[in-house]
């Protein structure tokens, strides 16, 4: 399963077509944004500068302490975007190295996989609020350190899921009979398959862990202000939404799309990898 | 059923016997110092230091303070909330009626509106009318909860002044006020909490019923009903929605963490008087025992809540009843 | 005797590459009370289209393009959809094939007898249940009361078809249309079926429509046979004469196919190649292409001739009388 024909196999759904165009344009605005908007802590005249409608010098008006929303907007979705990308990848691929293991029946894997079981039961909110009773405030890097670490059961059990149904099957036990070492079987044979269900509930991932880092700024928690956070934009604004909606709109919006561009991205993924449905 | 409910529960409870183990481990991992908000990060007399420590047990060695706190856990004791300088327990037997109440209610319009909602999609599926709610469904799952939940404070709460967009009750509330006027003010001051936990958690419940639904309509047995001359209503109701329930009942357990979540954030912006908000003010204060305890509150919510709707899936299948 | 069933000129369009095909195709026959009449050929030639067609249950976009369906002499193609609901179990009734995919999974079955029965308001209440019990007793069902209460993935294959067909009689129709009935099932159960539909058409006057894809079932069944190819009927007659002196080159090839016990021993002759899918289907003679007699008149379409012994082929090899 090579990476073009997947690409193929996902531009030809309208689904897997909108949810890419609105990710590039999503990844565009947060790499290439931040640099060409304004310095997103700069404040202008506190009393004339603040809350300023769009328009004007600032495209999307100016905040409650006058800083520009646009930039502030552009700068939260790099992080939340960042924080997203670095969490998945370490609960993808923790997930994938663990689920493996236990699937084909390590004892460490499936002692790790049993704790992450009991792991998912507590809301991952949760686990996350205990890590920064702790800890108070985290920088980015470490947030996204946390949410990876506290994401990885899920993935890893569909990657042990996957590898139990593979390991005992026909193709597979003809590759031990080869004398394939368990390395190689697990890198060539079972992780192309395992990563197919792991990839879909990744890119659902990402959208989720930009929600969760989102609304622990929203609740005052994780990165510390002044820095600019979709979650934090929100909560600043709060105070002043009755008259001037757009600093919240901004960040809001940006979160919306966000989801919804991994959702399309997801389901069309799950569409393209499903062997039944070959369109 | 017996067996099964107490091997399930058997199950329930090592599940959380690891998760407690798991979350003091997560808390002793977590860079900082438990102690730093109690002092305010100021540098204390040595001995002024040892002595909290030793309070709070932290002077013991790190298998010895876990099985303090296991042990203390298995009695109900949760410790003491630095913040409040009260046992744990208590704080959150005080807030855990207001979460109920609110997350029960979410619960009630997801297991109404939300199945009649996606029913009616399935069964008008590829409609104007599919089209239109599954556009519904996809917003609500879109929409963060405490997106939703900032603009309904604002719009309904704020600007068009509605319904209280904070707190449980009106503080202004004489003393002697009747039992029925204070179920109606507590009433209006749930109307929008539970407006915002219910949408952002409709659209998921939607889908959930109108996949299963689509699935059932598609069987064989849906035309043989047809075929005995039962009426339309019947075949779709009594046979396949029955059918499809199965499905929705598993999905009802495994969106309790998602609950759980949207409620807190809920709870913090209209300032319900519940877990979640206690849960997020006290990590905001480093308040641990007491983050500690709404952590392990919260799980024994999920698990229990999930072998409920395990049961229900079973007894709704009598194919699952029957199997081991 | 008037005619209990008179399907004429039926034609079923389903969806096909360029717009529409007639999967079935000017299908007539008749069917008298109390006459058990077989519905053969291989799969993917309409026999299910068309016994779905005759209760008005094509699943959409599947449709009637033209025809009649005279039951009792009411056309079940022209009445609105509540009028045909009432007629739907009470008049004419249907199984199907795989018994446990056709009863609903999470109802006790006696609950979903006495759901026809009140459904046609033929009983309520305990009267209900009595009569739900009666006829799963009726249908040859052990300890009824018992299983009244059972689910149907509880039951063995003999007892869910038995299930099925308690349902379909439950509302005393006139005409059943039993769809590939004994297929699921092993041999011995298989002859217990039929010998129950046997019972129940003696007894009750049932007029049967059997439908199958195994000839050899048919011999000792049916009073006629409609032997079915390609949306087309194209040799229909009395059994004994059918089978004895088959006239059309697919109905021998149908016969050769079956293992027969009687006779000299001779390994069955498999038909080579399967039926085309509608759309897909030749012009003329639809079986040409896998003919063994197949010569220039075939790319003319040979209409339903009677043929000798009264009964009728479509095939341009046969003398008509």
């Amino acid at each position: 399963m090579s990476a073009t024909p997947l690409l193929a196999r996902l531009l030809r759904r309208p689904g897997g077509r909108r949810g890419l165009a609105l990710l590039v344009v999503l990844a565009v605005l947060a790499l290439a944004g931040p640099p060409l908007a304004r310095d997103p802590l700069a404040q202008g005249d506190l009393v004339s500068g603040a809350l300023r409608p769009p328009g004007g010098g600032h495209l999307l008006g100016t905040d409650h302490v006058s800083r520009d929303v646009l930039a502030r907007t552009l700068h939260g979705l790099r992080r939340s975007l960042g924080i997203g990308l670095g969490a998945t990848g370490l609960a993808a691929g923790l997930g994938l190295g663990i689920g493996l293991v236990a699937g084909i029946g390590g004892a460490a894997g499936r002692v790790l996989l049993r704790a992450g079981d009991a792991l998912l039961a507590i809301p991952r909110l949760f686990l996350l609020l205990v890590v920064l009773a702790g800890a108070g405030t985290l920088s980015a890097p470490g947030l996204a350190l946390a949410i990876g670490l506290t994401a990885w059961p899920s993935a890893s059990r569909l990657a042990a899921a996957e590898a139990r149904r593979l390991w005992p099957q026909d193709w597979m036990l003809a590759a031990r009979a080869l004398g394939a070492s368990p390395a190689r079987l697990v890198l060539v044979h079972l992780l192309p398959h395992a990563a197919a269900p792991v990839l879909v509930a990744a890119a659902l991932h990402v959208a989720d862990a930009v929600v969760l880092e989102a609304g622990l700024s929203f609740l005052g928690l994780g990165i510390a202000p002044p820095a600019p956070t979709l979650g934090g934009m929100l909560l600043e604004a709060r105070p002043t939404l009755a008259v001037a909606p757009w600093p919240a709109l901004a960040p809001g919006v940006a979160l919306v799309l966000v989801v919804l561009a991994l959702g399309a991205l997801a389901d069309a993924l799950r569409a393209a990898l499903d062997p039944q449905a070959a369109a | 059923m017996a067996a099964w409910l107490a091997r399930r529960l058997a199950t329930a409870a090592l599940t959380l016997a690891v998760a407690l183990t798991a979350l003091f481990a997560l808390m002793r991992a977590a860079p900082g110092d438990p102690l730093a908000q109690l002092t305010d990060d100021r540098p204390l007399p040595p001995e002024a230091r040892d002595a909290l420590r030793r309070r709070y047990g932290l002077d013991q060695p790190l298998p010895r303070q876990f099985l303090a706190f296991a042990a203390g856990a298995l009695r109900g004791d949760l410790g003491v909330s630095i913040q409040y300088g009260r046992p744990v327990r208590d704080l959150l037997a005080e807030r855990l009626g207001a979460t109920l109440l609110l997350a029960g209610t979410a619960l009630l319009v997801n297991a109404t509106l939300g199945i009649w909602l996606g029913a009616r999609q399935a069964f008008a599926a590829g409609s104007a009318i599919d089209a239109a709610l599954g556009t519904l469904a996809t917003a609500s799952y879109a929409l963060p909860p405490f997106v939703l939940a900032v603009l309904a404070a604002g719009l309904f709460g704020v600007r068009l002044g509605w319904f209280p967009a904070a707190g449980a009750r009106d503080p202004l509330l004489a003393a002697d006020t009747g039992a029925l006027a204070l179920v109606l003010d507590r009433l209006r001051h749930l109307a929008l909490p539970a407006l915002v936990l219910s949408a952002s958690t409709l659209g998921g419940t939607m889908r959930q019923q109108r996949a299963a639904l689509l699935d059932a309509l598609g069987r064989p047995f849906v035309r043989a009903a047809r075929a005995r001359g039962l009426d339309e209503r019947r075949v779709r109701w009594g046979h396949a929605w029955r059918a499809s329930l199965v499905p929705v009942l598993t999905h009802f357990g495994l969106w309790l963490p998602a609950l759980v979540t949207g409620s807190v954030f809920v709870e913090a912006v209209f300032a319900w008087p519940g877990i979640g908000e206690l849960a997020a003010a006290a990590t905001a204060a480093r308040d641990y025992p007491l983050v500690m305890g709404a952590a392990l509150l919260a799980g024994a919510g999920v698990v229990l809540g999930s072998v409920v709707a395990e049961w229900a899936a079973r007894l709704a299948d009598p194919r699952g009843a029957d199997a081991p | 005797m008037s005619a209990l069933l008179g399907v004429e000129a039926l034609s079923v369009a389903v969806p096909a590459r360029d717009g529409e095909a007639r999967a079935v195709e000017d299908v007539s026959f008749t069917i008298a009370p109390g006459e058990f009449v077989a519905l053969v050929g291989e799969s993917g030639g309409g026999k299910s289209l068309t016994a779905l067609a005759l209760l008005g249950l094509l699943p959409p976009p599947a449709r009637i393009a033209a025809g009649h369906v005279r039951l009792e002499g009411r056309d079940l193609v022209t009445l609105e959809s509540a009028a045909l609901r009432a007629v739907r179990g009470r008049r004419v009734a249907m199984t199907f094939q795989e018994p446990l995919a056709s009863l609903t999974p999470v109802l006790p079955v006696g609950a979903q007898v006495r759901e026809v029965l009140e459904a046609h308001r033929l009983a309520r209440g305990a009267e209900a249940r009595a009569r739900a019990v009666a006829l799963l007793d009726e249908v040859g069902i052990p300890d009824p009361a018992q299983r009244y209460d059972a689910f149907p993935h509880q039951l063995s294959g003999g007892l869910r078809q038995r299930v099925l067909l308690a349902l379909a009689l439950a509302a005393e129709p006139a005409l059943l249309v039993a769809d590939e009935p004994t297929t699921a099932l092993d041999v011995t159960v298989q002859a217990q079926v039929l010998a129950l539909l046997q019972r129940l058409r003696r007894d009750r006057g049932l007029g049967v429509l059997f439908v199958t894809h195994d000839l050899g079932l048919v011999a000792e069944q049916a009073d006629r046979v409609l032997v079915m190819y390609a949306g087309r009927i194209v040799e229909a007659g009395p059994t004994a004469a059918l089978f004895a002196r088959p006239a059309h080159p697919y109905t021998r090839a149908l016969l050769a196919a079956v293992p027969r016990l009687d006779g000299p021993p001779a390994p069955p002759v498999p038909i080579p190649g399967a039926v085309p899918a509608p759309g897909a289907w030749p012009p003329g003679c639809r079986f040409a292409p896998r003919c063994q007699a197949a010569h220039d008149a075939c790319a003319a379409s040979p209409p339903l001739r009677p043929a000798a012994d009264g009964h009728a082929a479509a095939c341009w090899l046969v003398p008509t009388t």
